[in-house]
């Protein structure tokens, strides 16, 4: 564990890594701050209501007022796409959390362990391989039933098979370093040369691939939304959002750019840090 | 510096002043790491000039530099490189571009990952052409295939239309010397052309480098860390030493006097091969043995049911606290063997004993492992980065005997002093070493458990000369004090001379010869020990 | 080369197989199959033996084994038993639906690998650093975009705005004009981070420094010596993503009406129509296991090192 201080000077080197500041990530890290405290707390960005509108004020145009615009019915873009961070947010982090908890076990242990083991659980993964993450979600959502919880949960085991493969080759590349035949033959044993050795060199690309699975996480759950499997109406979802507002793209552009947008941005934001994390792994090392 | 040039008034390259740097990597520090301060030498014309240094010299960057091809990140900061006339660092990049290959040829260090894998020998060589002028194809293809033929290859019109791969470490050098003189250039850079390549056939790439370039009256600028090379091969040596000139002369006078403190500690630790002195003398019949090896054999499966045989029939035991030497080039199966001994692979036939269990039966055990350790030839490669050495030596503590906290540490830093290492280290990662520092390290978790026998995997061939000497010193030591056994795997036969006591030399998986060191290296039997013997006077 | 043949295929059938009983337990064993669920509905009035007179005619009766194979055999004969929501053969819906997509899918590969190459190429071989750069983030945005959203904006703003594409009346190739670039542009971002990086990783290689000194220029060491061996682990990649597209398909063919595949796909999940879903399940599998067999086996004529493999192996 460690400590709070330690914590921040981590995060601030790692934002000035390499002696240069880089504003993007900077800026990305920012947002992704931003969102998390629009979770955490809603009511500190807006005093409107995310489900609630005033039929009187409907379609109207981005103002001081409402910052977004309002929709059909009167609600607040703006508090909407507020309340929806933490709807969308959540549903990701649950989905990357069945993806990678699931997924990623499966891959490490195969990858660690090699051989006939390796052989038969990734035999299993590349026939789940062959369908595609979409459809993988549509069938268990097909029997689950619809809503945000099991969206989440869809998206989770359809990107399971995919992260059980990349993490299966990390484990297997440092399977292979000549450090981990050391730990063996200073007597360690599989359990323990996974949880010293293995497990730790892989942490950083499992964490760049966990931030980077978390924007299409929001994607994809948006989609589930958009096609009518996620968060009912009236439920402020992005993907609803979007899909909510396709009939008005013409009178009130607003009303889905906005939504759109956002995932737009913590898709980026996300992808900045992502790779700002593997970046980090290859750049610290040697040179001679 | 009063220059030599006495075989040419006017130098070939003349590089005056030079610096190059890497930008600072942490914010706060404004300092540039340079890497090449201030270095001037000339080359004279013609022969070969050795640019001699450890790692860190800043050798590779220098000739790098020459030929303005920096390494991503590098930045040249001020010199100047003066080529017949011309301040190469002004030169416009369309202008190196014409320079190179035409004028200025490189050989790189590695074989195995300078050409490339999917184009044909002949497409490579070829292009040579093509880049510096206009040539029918058909003349292209002659001169290839000539200059294939003049490299020594055999069927150079096969070899023209064959890829990379489907020849050897060898051959592809040949291939890109035979690039680098094809313009017949007035100045070749060879970057460690032979480190890469076995003993044996390093002479062969060598000479050859030395017939062409004398024929075409081309200068070479050999950049190595090996003295023998240095000594043996040119007339003119820079000595570098992070990154700047430590003395430059006619090679002759640098070897017998030298003039620097520097120099003559290099030219010290340098191995020579002559008889160890102080190591007490063994005969051939080993009442107790620590390790037997009883007729080896170890296949490895093929595709479609074949196998192939990488050691086959190997005898040899060990007797306790002696070092025995497995001697062998690329190929020779002395790593399989030595898999084989820590029970990292079952025997497809024959049987070894340590310390009188028996490896096929019990290998993998703890009982097993607590007898035999093995340690690695890349420090850096066999420890694990995100652990600390601390860390590292009470996980293999651990892993033997439930001890407490306390005790283990009190271990670690007994075995700390052991290798030579200060208590500091003990917080520190292996990315923060040296390579010296790592391998001391390796060897502490070896012998932190208490081995009977240290198998040694080409531990010191990583290493500076410097560090080399100091780790021999090390193990010589440890084993007098706590009667180890080691097995000792090396390519270098100085070394072994240094520090073993009996010898096996192997050659494509099978025993040459076996004896005490003395008798096989004065008195050697087969022509294959002689060849190897050649190849390290 | 003709055991290595075999046994791509061997293996490519195996996995065919697989996905097939994959999807099967996962659609078809576990509880609260579509029939059920349809013909409970308590508005419909059904008895439970009416109930199970309904599951006998759709073949959904007998043990799970029998069902197994029952569902099988039908597949193998081109029979995906029948939709329960429209009541017609999966097979007839397929005949209509399937054409669509295979052209919306084909385009947007196509596309998809020009923008990719596009992409990498100029972001490698552009003159000026902070261009290069713009490009080499191009990807990474093209991906965030949502697909759903994007395909409404391009109605929006090229069909309803500035009338260049029509979307309603159009051809059937107009037609494909937008949803070609709604799913092209998606597919290709990471396509085109792919060939990035082993660009590269390649140009990293120590080979292609060798070929600097011989004195080639950056351009033609990029393009004689990079590309050659950066582009087929591409192909290989790209190659994969050919299913990604199937699945594409159900959001922009919803967006644009199209009455392909995806369509049927959202219409089936909405209605939970189990042998749909399953049947464009296997289409998928099917296509991806199709496309992979394909590289491998056309892999090694251009892979050299491969290529040895395979004689030595016959």
């Amino acid at each position: 564990m460690i400590g709070y201080a330690v914590l921040v000077r981590r995060l601030a080197g790692f934002w000035t890594m390499r002696g240069v500041a880089s504003p993007t990530l900077g800026i990305s890290i920012a947002f992704i701050a931003m969102l998390a405290l629009m979770v955490l707390c809603p009511a500190l960005f807006t005093h409107y209501s995310g489900i609630d509108g005033a039929a009187s004020e409907h379609l109207q145009a981005p103002s001081a007022r409402h910052l977004f615009g309002t929709d059909q019915l009167g609600r607040d873009v703006f508090a909407r796409v507020v309340y929806g961070a933490s709807r969308t947010l959540s549903a990701a982090i649950l989905a990357v959390g069945v993806g990678l908890g699931v997924g990623g076990a499966i891959g490490l242990l195969a990858g660690a362990a090699g051989g006939r083991v390796e052989a038969v659980v990734m035999g299993l993964v590349d026939i789940m391989l062959s369908i595609p993450e979409l459809l993988l979600s549509l069938s268990v959502l097909i029997l689950s039933g619809f809503g945000t919880l099991h969206a989440a949960v869809a998206v989770g085991i359809g990107q399971l098979p995919s992260l059980a493969r990349v993490v299966r080759g990390d484990a297997r590349r440092i399977r292979a370093l000549e450090f981990v035949e050391a730990a063996y033959g200073a007597g360690g044993t599989f359990a323990s040369v996974v949880r010293r050795h293995i497990l730790p060199n892989c942490l950083t690309s499992i964490a760049s691939l966990s931030v980077l699975r978390f924007s299409t996480a929001i994607l994809s759950i948006s989609t589930l939304s958009f096609l009518g499997y996620g968060a009912p109406p009236p439920a402020p979802e992005w993907g609803l959002m979007i899909a909510d507002g396709r009939n008005y793209l013409a009178t009130a552009w607003w009303m889905s750019s906005f939504p759109g947008l956002m995932a737009l941005l913590v898709a980026l934001a996300a992808h900045r840090i992502s790779h700002a994390i593997s970046a980090r792994e290859s750049g610290t090392g040697n040179r001679s | 510096m009063t220059a030599q040039l006495h075989h040419s008034p006017q130098p070939v390259l003349d590089v005056r002043g030079l610096n190059v740097f890497y930008p600072a990597r942490g914010g706060f520090d404004a300092a540039r790491h340079h890497v090449v301060q201030d270095v001037s030498f000339s080359i004279p014309r013609f022969g070969m000039t050795a640019l001699l240094g450890e790692s860190g010299s800043g050798k590779s960057t220098i000739g790098k530099s020459i030929i303005g091809l920096l390494p991503r990140g590098a930045v040249l900061e001020k010199g100047s490189i003066d080529f017949d006339g011309l301040d190469m660092t002004s030169l416009a990049e369309r202008q190196m571009e014409a320079l190179r290959g035409r004028r200025i040829g490189f050989i790189p260090q590695d074989p195995s990952n300078s050409l490339n894998p999917v184009k044909t020998v002949g497409a490579q060589l070829g292009e040579m052409f093509t880049l510096h002028g206009r040539y029918p194809r058909e003349t292209v293809r002659a001169r290839s295939i000539a200059l294939l033929e003049r490299v020594g290859l055999k069927e150079p019109a096969r070899r023209f239309s064959q890829y990379p791969h489907e020849l050897s470490g060898g051959m592809r050098q040949r291939v890109l010397i035979a690039m680098a003189v094809a313009l017949k250039p007035e100045l070749i850079i060879a970057d460690e052309p032979t480190s890469a390549l076995d003993a044996t056939v390093q002479m062969q790439i060598l000479d050859l480098l030395d017939t062409l370039c004398q024929e075409n009256g081309t200068s070479v600028l050999l950049v190595t860390h090996d003295l023998s090379v240095a000594a043996a091969r040119t007339n003119h040596t820079i000595i570098l030493r992070g990154g700047r000139v430590e003395e430059e002369g006619a090679t002759r006078d640098i070897f017998a006097n030298p003039a620097s403190a520097y120099t003559r500690t290099l030219l010290d630790s340098r191995p020579r091969f002559v008889p160890a002195t102080g190591r007490p003398v063994f005969t051939g019949d080993q009442p107790d043995a620590a390790v037997t090896v009883e007729n080896l054999v170890q296949e490895y499966p093929l595709a479609r049911g074949r196998t192939f045989r990488a050691v086959d029939d190997i005898s040899f035991s060990v007797r306790a606290g002696t070092t025995h030497a497995l001697v062998g080039e690329s190929g020779s199966g002395k790593t399989t063997i030595l898999r084989a001994l820590v029970g990292l692979l079952k025997p497809t036939a024959g049987s070894i004993h340590v310390a009188g269990q028996d490896v096929s039966t019990t290998r993998g055990t703890l009982a097993f492992r607590r007898q035999i350790q093995l340690v690695y030839q890349n420090p850096h490669g066999s420890l694990n980065p995100k652990q600390t050495v601390g860390e590292i030596l009470e996980e293999a503590i651990g892993n033997f005997q439930r001890v407490d906290r306390a005790d283990r540490q009190k271990a670690v830093r007994h075995i700390l002093d052991r290798v030579g290492l200060p208590r500091s280290v003990i917080e520190r990662r292996p990315g923060m070493m040296s390579g010296g520092q790592c391998q001391r390290v390796a060897l502490a978790r070896g012998l932190v458990i208490q081995p009977r026998v240290l198998v040694l995997d080409e531990v010191v061939s990583a290493l500076d000369v410097c560090v080399q000497a100091q780790i021999l010193t090390l193990l010589t030591d440890l084993q007098k004090e706590l009667g180890l056994t080691y097995i000792f795997v090396s390519h270098d036969l100085a070394v072994v001379r240094q520090i073993s006591d009996t010898v096996t030399v192997l050659y494509h998986g099978r025993q040459m010869e076996s004896g005490t060191v003395e008798s096989v290296f004065t008195t050697p039997r087969s022509d294959y020990t002689k060849l190897l013997i050649a190849a390290a006077q | 080369m003709f055991p290595y043949l075999l046994r791509r295929i061997l293996h490519a059938l195996l996995i065919l197989l697989g996905a097939f009983t994959f999807s099967f337990i996962l659609l078809q064993v576990m509880p609260g199959d579509a029939i059920t669920v349809k013909f409970q509905d308590p508005d419909l009035g059904l008895t439970p033996q009416q109930i199970a007179e309904i599951r006998l005619s759709y073949g959904a009766d007998g043990s799970r084994v029998a069902q197994y194979f029952h569902t099988l055999t039908g597949m193998l004969r081109g029979d995906f038993g029948y939709s329960v929501q429209q009541g017609v053969p999966v097979s007839t819906l397929l005949r209509t639906t399937l054409p669509v997509t295979l052209r919306l899918a084909a385009f947007s590969f196509v596309v998809a690998i020009l923008e990719a190459m596009a992409i990498a190429f100029l972001a490698t071989a552009l003159p000026f650093a902070f261009l290069r750069r713009m490009l080499a983030a191009l990807p990474g945005f093209l991906g965030a975009i949502p697909v759903f959203w994007f395909g409404i904006a391009l109605i929006q703003f090229l069909s309803f705005k500035l009338r260049l594409v029509p979307v309603v009346g159009a051809g059937p190739y107009e037609a494909m004009i937008l949803p070609t670039l709604a799913i092209s542009l998606p597919i290709g971002a990471p396509l085109a981070q792919v060939l990035l990086g082993n660009l590269d990783e390649i140009a990293a290689r120590p080979f292609v420094a060798v070929v600097r000194t011989k004195g080639a220029g950056a351009l033609w060491t990029l393009f004689h010596h990079v590309a050659p061996n950066a582009i087929l682990p591409f192909l290989t990649i790209s190659g994969l993503v050919f299913g990604e597209l199937l699945a594409g398909a159900v959001v922009t063919e919803t967006i644009f009406g199209l009455n392909g595949i995806g369509q049927l796909t959202q219409q089936a999940v909405a209605g939970q129509d189990v042998a749909v879903l399953q049947a464009v399940v296997m289409i998928s599998a099917a296509a991806y296991v199709l496309i992979n067999l394909t590289i491998d086996l056309v892999y090694p004529l251009f892979d050299p090192r491969i290529h040895l493999q395979g004689r030595t192996m016959s």
